[in-house]
């Protein structure tokens, strides 16, 4: 090689390797090569001056360049990122609706026998099936005779959701009256601010709310005054979003503060939005039971106890037993003779009362 | 990513990288100049930034300026691009009130000839190298004549190891430039 091309000709880049060789593990003759390549441009060169005075940089540079790297090609990340993450999440949906589906309580056995009687394509698997789960019914519906009303009352029990089409067979076969038999949903049970309440969020319902509230107080300069704003502009109206469980703790605490009156306003959005609420309906029926308004707490019990879910019912038949216990002795008294029948939670106090009467 | 880029586009120079990204916008081609660069400039930016925490903030900006402007204009000597905007980068953040004069212009390496001025003969280079002055002309011999280390021209020559650095670098310029006059004269002549 010619002496002119051994001084100017071009050179590669510094690896990082060589660099930290060079001033980590001193060689001289790797060091010779390492020295010629940074002599050859300005990069090289003061690329190593800049790693020599700052040794313990070299250590860190893995990691600094993999963050600057990072956040200069972010775009590819967060749209890779961003599609793996909502396939997660609906992959995730989809498995959680399918096993909710999967896992609701008896219906599907129930509506098999009525479907494959209805189109009667009875192959002889079809109709061993629809022996097996009539015996199931059967089974089941025996049980209840025994002593309906007890399983009816249990929290955790999983409901027979029974067809009209159900109720004509098994009167045939069991002669049962079908309005003994009463269609309970199964509900889990939350407790906010020590009160107990139906816990909607495992349900499909939406659990928001709208409160609508009219901003009075800021008059906005092109009107005169708050009246001409409010006849003008919609705006003023506002509709603000609230979390349902957010909305009806509120209600509690102040129904714990026995500010039954405030309480009775919270319970009434929530109802003229959910009107089936169990929650709200328990206990606005107990607000007006404590003002001392016995009719409207009547009406709102009776509502708690026909619904289909049996969270507040004994809480319900109680609480109507004393709401009626003045201005109608003898239903209360009707009502509280249930309850001893019934042999729940309250029908020791029941008893008690009784005597007392 | 980051590790697809050390062995697959290797073959290509930076230049032929850089038309990729320009005609493709694929910024993988950009990548692997960061797998080619990140450390050296982030070397540069330790020699110049004040502040070592913010070096990482340097080297970022410098690739993304690369990608920005890559677009617009032609880059022809990226290694020398990318140094002058490290520099700048990290002197501007230095002294951000005295804005530094320097401009980004395409500068040209010094060991950057012509291709037909390669052949140039021993007689010649020797001949240049005795008119330097006596400090870099001993440094350049013993660096690349007889290919001694720079701790070893420490032990021979006495002096500290920065100014044989400054020497050999000073030497190498003003060596091109000699060259460069005694190949116009002649021409001439």
């Amino acid at each position: 090689m010619s002496l002119f091309k051994e001084i100017f000709s071009e050179q590669d880049n510094l690896s990082q390797q060589e660099i930290k060789n060079y001033l980590f593990n001193n060689s001289e003759s790797e060091s010779y090569d390492i020295e010629k390549k940074s002599l050859a441009n300005d990069l090289n060169s003061d690329a190593l001056e800049g790693f020599a005075n700052n040794k313990s940089s070299l250590l860190k540079l893995d990691s600094l360049k993999k963050t600057a790297f990072k956040s200069i090609f972010k775009n590819n990340y967060i749209a890779l990122t961003s599609f793996s993450l909502s396939i997660i999440i609906i992959l995730t949906i989809y498995f959680y609706s399918y096993k909710q589906n999967n896992t609701s309580p008896s219906t599907v056995d129930l509506h098999k026998i009525t479907t494959n009687n209805k189109t009667k394509t009875s192959s002889a698997a079809n109709i061993g099936s629809i022996k097996d789960n009539l015996e199931k019914v059967n089974n089941s519906i025996s049980k209840i005779n025994k002593d309906p009303k007890k399983i009816i009352r249990q929290n955790n029990y999983v409901p027979l959701i029974l067809d009209k089409r159900e109720s004509k067979l098994e009167i045939n076969n069991n002669n049962i009256e079908p309005k003994q038999i009463k269609n309970y949903i199964n509900f889990g049970t939350k407790y906010i601010a020590d009160l107990k309440i139906v816990d909607y969020s495992k349900t499909k319902r939406q659990n928001n709310l709208n409160k609508t509230s009219v901003d009075i107080w800021n008059v906005e300069p092109r009107f005169s005054n708050n009246q001409e704003q409010f006849a003008n502009n919609n705006s003023t109206i506002k509709s603000i979003e609230y979390s349902y469980f957010e909305f009806l703790e509120e209600g509690l605490n102040l129904f714990n503060k026995k500010d039954y009156f405030s309480a009775i306003e919270n319970f009434e959005i929530i109802l003229q939005q959910y009107d089936n609420d169990l929650n709200a309906t328990f206990y606005s029926g107990l607000s007006y039971y404590y003002i001392g308004d016995y009719k409207k707490a009547i009406k709102y019990f009776n509502k708690v106890i026909s619904s289909n879910i049996n969270v507040f019912y004994e809480e319900g038949l109680w609480y109507k037993a004393l709401s009626y216990n003045k201005s109608n002795p003898k239903e209360s008294v009707k009502i509280l003779n249930q309850i001893v029948k019934e042999n729940g939670f309250y029908s020791k106090k029941a008893t008690q009362k009784l005597k007392n009467k | 990513m980051f590790l697809f880029s050390k062995s697959k586009y290797k073959k290509f120079s930076d230049n032929q990288l850089l038309d990729k990204y320009r005609s493709s916008n694929k910024q993988k081609y950009i990548a692997e100049l960061f797998y080619r660069y990140a450390h050296l400039i982030y070397g540069v930016c330790l020699k110049f930034e004040n502040k070592k925490s913010s070096c990482k903030d340097v080297v970022i900006i410098v690739f993304e300026k690369l990608i920005s402007e890559t677009k617009s204009k032609e880059i022809k000597f990226l290694k020398s691009w990318l140094y002058s905007v490290t520099r700048n980068e990290c002197l501007q953040n230095n002294n951000k009130q005295a804005k530094s004069n320097i401009e980004d212009k395409n500068i040209v390496y010094y060991n950057s000839f012509e291709d037909n001025d390669k052949n140039i003969s021993d007689d010649i280079v020797n001949s240049a190298v005795k008119k330097l002055k006596k400090e870099q002309r001993v440094c350049i011999e013993l660096f690349y004549l007889n290919k001694k280390s720079y701790n070893q021209i420490v032990l021979e020559t006495g002096y500290d190891l920065k100014s044989i650095k400054s020497y050999i670098q000073n030497g190498k310029r003003n060596l091109k430039t000699i060259i460069e006059k005694q190949i116009n004269t002649n021409t001439i002549n």
